[in-house]
């Protein structure tokens, strides 16, 4: 039976000031979008929430929200680069407040995609019973250096495919081993991850409707890779909306029957964050995730659509 | 007019990994006596000695493998529903076996526990030996290989092993297994977050070497098994880390041919990719033609005129196979890919269509040589590249009526010294660069197509000679599907297009590398480059270099990056040491991938001769990191005139 969730919703600066969260989880880097939330809480001085910061952008300047907030912890992925070694991090700083969280926060528009799977395992691990919402400001639009196509570049350098720390699933060597591709617009990305594993059936998921509609046409044009072997379908699910992608990883698992999954979220991070939860729901489901070496950020500067609050509290 | 939507492209679809039996079978086209001449089909199965199985990535070691599986060997050999006589015909029963690829990386992740995720491996990979086991023991059983009472008393051996239950029955042997399984995804999946959990195996499988014993329960109390080897096919082991290998090298060194082990292994690996040849054990080595013998599927290469035209009579085959399995190719009988490619490149009329009416190459010739009477001796309007080739000659002061009587000779198919010297000379070393030249100075790209480039630039990887395939194929039905199904020559121009599609995602394929991405994508970008400009000398003094080497002995961080170039056919390695450069010791050769020629607009053969070594460090860390090279120490090399020019080809001349 499919499960459907609906807890998005579009909100604006007031909920944010009325949140009665007592931990957020933000991820900080280049884009201003990254850091609304957090600046939402300094600017009405909202100062007594337990604040965590995690940046992989070198030298940024933290020193307002440090001087401003009275329990902030950073964690800094440019000293721990493999989120393995973040890992401890994370479950230190978020285990340490004991009994006095009640319900958390996490803001995952400047999160790397596999710093939200590991939160939310901690979260779920070192805290059962608490309340989680999660934040995405979605951005304006995305920057083309020359021209539209195939001018994506979101990673930079080496790729890391690491199964996802705490999502590794099963995998039984006698069933079809099937990749399920939540299309994003890197061809080189989706091609290393399917040589790297080369699956016996790819089924592809992409992002719509979206913000900008042009981005589902960016995602099949680009990832050149479904048109050089026998990928089997492509579903289409709401790139902002991850009780969607819930329920297309559901339809899709349905249909392929007993096998061994893959999971790879390549695209928006709301869908990314569907395919965590649906992981969680089904063990068995294997999540994983090229690691870049660097990043480039390809959003508009200073420029930010809406801000999103995912109710996970239902899924849970 | 076929409708395009019922166009299937042969060429899709080419992974081994994702086909059953069957499609093994159909597609298969036995590289033994064809490209692997060392070691018969029948050695491969019933040596008793293990064998490691290198080849480049995409070469086909993965169709071997499950090739000599059971199910393959099964489907091929058994004459009817009821037939068990086959199992007299091996001498062998092999099990496919390829672990997770992700999971065994991810046991190489903790530098500070290595030794709980060796135990993790070690549990692991005896587990998946087990169950791979236990589908051979299914298989056996449901064709009555192993009888009604042998089955009983087997699984009751099996039970008193693992020590679990007696009365089991297969399906609760694997429930177990997955229960085992199970257990370990979930510590891999827990340790993360807390490592002093400690890994405690309920069976303990790995501990007790369960899957060896069980081997010899098998083949000792199976009436039909007697006297026969169960050979682990193990795929993918440059995935392995050293550890990891260690511990497979250890398992090979108890079943060599002396050690009268029931159990043998064949081991599939990218060249390149063993870190070394040691075993659990401190002072324990694997000896190669002692403990194993190393089969190298890409052997061919280094067997000039001869190996290569093997190889292409193989990826016609292959190619045959595919284009046999589409109706519409079928039933028109357009099967041979040689129809549609075309045999060999035609350089002589590319240089027409690149010059035109043009005649800007002899601006080439030198000022003193640049009369019209030279002009006028040296000219063949036919055949440019013979122009330049003249033009080289006169700027070296010969005489231009010497030239131009050795050209007409040679034409004319004269038995004579001169049109010796020219035939030597022009087709052997100067003709096919000439091409480059003419490209550069008519700005023109080079064109590459033909069964024998595609061939060329496959550099031994059957995978990549599909995809170029495939992606001719899908160009040409886009322009004029009528004309493919028909059979036709796709033109120069699509094959041209499909080539340098396919060179260009290769390239982009080296970052994403991990460990030494970058650094193999300025290795080949500068190399390319350095080769490009090679290619546009005037003078084509050192025509066709594409080949480096080291004039000084490198460390364990060069290696590296070499191997990791290696393991992913980045680079190409000749198997047998020669020469490093003209008039220099013999060392060790390397080239990038021939994959990359069309990016760069290099030649796709690999000559003797000269070859651009790195005399020191710095010179070759200065290419890995920016990309450039600058040579900070070079030595003179007198060009050799031999006449023997011929020797240098190490591969097949047009």
């Amino acid at each position: 039976m499919s499960i459907s969730l609906y807890g998005a919703h579009k909100i604006d600066f007031s909920t944010i000031v009325k949140s009665d969260s007592d931990l957020f989880i933000v991820g900080l880097n280049n884009e201003s979008r990254s850091s609304v939330i957090l600046s939402i809480l300094n600017e009405n001085e909202i100062y007594d929430k337990k604040i965590i910061i995690q940046t992989h952008v070198p030298d940024m300047d933290l020193m307002e929200f440090e001087k401003n907030f009275q329990d902030i912890n950073f964690v800094d992925a440019t000293k721990n680069v493999s989120i393995l070694k973040r890992i401890p991090e994370y479950s230190n700083i978020i285990g340490g407040y004991g009994d006095t969280i009640n319900s958390v926060a996490i803001d995952m528009t400047g999160l790397p995609i596999p710093d939200i799977f590991v939160i939310l395992m901690i979260v779920s691990k070192k805290y059962p019973d608490c309340k989680i919402k999660v934040y995405y400001s979605e951005p304006y639009n995305y920057y083309y250096e020359k021209y539209l196509f195939k001018n994506y570049k979101y990673s930079l350098g080496e790729l890391d495919v690491i199964e996802v720390p705490g999502y590794n699933g099963t995998f039984h060597r006698n069933k079809d081993n099937i990749m399920v591709f939540i299309l994003g617009f890197e061809d080189k990305v989706s091609r290393h991850l399917y040589l790297h594993d080369e699956p016996n059936k790819i089924v592809a998921i992409n992002g719509f409707p979206t913000s900008i509609q042009k981005f589902k046409d960016i995602s099949v044009i680009n990832n050149g890779i479904l048109r050089e072997v026998n990928f089997e379908k492509l579903y289409y699910s709401d790139a902002l909306n991850p009780f969607e992608l819930y329920n297309t990883l559901d339809k899709v698992v349905k249909e392929y029957g007993d096998a061994n999954y893959t999971v790879v979220p390549l695209g928006s991070k709301p869908m990314a964050l569907g395919a965590g939860l649906f992981q969680l729901s089904n063990r068995n489901i294997k999540l994983k995730y090229p690691i870049p070496e660097s990043y480039s950020y390809n959003s508009i500067q200073n420029t930010m659509d809406a801000i999103w609050e995912y109710d996970i509290d239902k899924w849970r | 007019m076929i409708n395009i939507g019922s166009f299937k492209n042969p060429f899709l679809d080419y992974n081994a990994n994702t086909y059953n039996e069957e499609n093994i079978l159909k597609h298969w086209y036995s590289p033994f006596n064809t490209i692997i001449d060392e070691v018969s089909e029948n050695d491969l199965f019933d040596d008793p000695m293990p064998y490691f199985i290198s080849g480049h990535r995409g070469s086909g070691k993965t169709m071997i493998l499950k090739y000599m599986s059971y199910p393959c060997q099964k489907l091929k050999l058994k004459s009817s529903e009821d037939d068990i006589s086959f199992i007299e015909k091996l001498e062998s029963m092999t099990v496919y076996v390829r672990l997770d690829t992700s999971a065994v990386m991810n046991m190489d992740t903790f530098g500070s526990n290595d030794e709980v995720w060796k135990g993790v491996f070690v549990e692991f990979f005896e587990l998946n030996m087990f169950f791979a086991l236990l589908d051979l023991v299914k298989d056996l059983i449901n064709d009555k290989i192993i009888t009604e009472n042998e089955t009983v008393l087997l699984f009751e051996n099996i039970s008193k092993l693992l020590k679990v239950d007696s009365g089991w029955c297969i399906n609760d042997f694997e429930n177990y297994l997955g229960e085992l399984n199970n257990e370990i995804d979930a510590f891999r999946s827990d340790y993360y977050f807390d490592d002093s959990l400690v890994f405690n195996p309920e069976n303990g499988i790995g501990e007790k070497s369960a899957t060896f014993k069980a081997v010899d329960l098998l083949v000792e109390n199976i009436a039909l098994l007697n006297n026969k080897k169960i050979v682990f096919a193990l795929d993918e082991f440059e995935n392995y880390n050293e550890i990891q290998q260690q511990y497979v090298h250890k398992l090979i060194k108890f079943c060599n041919s002396s050690s009268g082990s029931n159990t043998n292994f064949r081991i599939g690996f990218r060249t390149g990719g063993i870190w070394s040849n040691t075993t659990f054990n401190d002072d324990e080595y694997l000896r190669e033609n002692f403990d194993y013998r190393m089969l190298s599927i890409n052997q061919y290469m280094d067997k000039g005129k001869a190996g290569l035209s093997k190889y292409k009579r193989f990826l016609q085959k292959v190619a045959e196979g595919r284009l046999k399995d589409v109706p519409e190719y079928n039933i028109n009988g357009c099967i041979n890919i040689e129809d549609y490619l075309l045999k060999a490149e035609d350089w002589e009329e590319e240089s027409r269509t690149i010059v035109g009416t043009e005649r800007k190459h002899f601006k080439l010739i030198n000022k003193g040589f640049d009369t019209d009477e030279n002009i006028n001796l040296i000219s063949n309007p036919d055949k440019p590249l013979q122009e330049v080739y003249n033009i080289i000659r006169l700027n070296k002061g010969e005489d231009p009526s010497a030239i131009k009587r050795g050209m007409d000779e040679f034409n004319n198919s004269l038995d004579t010294t001169l049109a010796k010297k020219y035939n030597n000379n022009y087709i052997n070393k100067y003709r096919y660069s000439a091409v480059f030249l003419l490209c550069n100075i008519y700005r023109k790209p080079k064109q590459y197509y033909s069964l024998n480039t595609f061939a060329y630039l496959s550099s031994g990887s059957v995978r990549t000679f599909i995809n170029l395939c495939r992606e001719t194929f899908a160009l040409a039905a886009f322009e004029d599907l009528d004309s493919l199904l028909n059979g036709n020559i796709i033109s120069k121009d699509i094959q041209t297009r499909a080539a340098n599609k396919i060179s260009q995602t290769e390239i982009e394929m080296i970052k994403p590398i991990k460990g030494h991405g970058n650094l193999l994508f300025n290795l080949v970008n500068g190399l390319g480059d350095e080769f490009k400009k090679m290619h546009q000398d005037p003078n084509l003094t050192y025509p066709e270099t594409n080949q480096f080497a080291f004039g000084y002995p490198i460390g364990k961080d060069e290696e590296r990056v070499i191997k990791k170039g290696l393991v992913w056919s980045v680079l190409l390695k000749k198997d047998k040491n020669q020469q490093i450069t003209i008039g220099e010791k013999k060392g060790v050769i390397y080239s990038i991938n021939r994959i990359y020629s069309p990016y760069f607009q290099l030649s796709y053969r690999t000559r003797g001769g000269k070859n651009l070594v790195f005399y020191n460090r710095d010179d070759f860390y200065n290419l890995l990191e920016y990309g450039e090279y600058i040579e900070t120490e070079s030595k003179s090399i007198e060009v050799n005139e031999n006449p023997n020019q011929i020797s240098m080809f190490d591969e097949e001349d047009i």
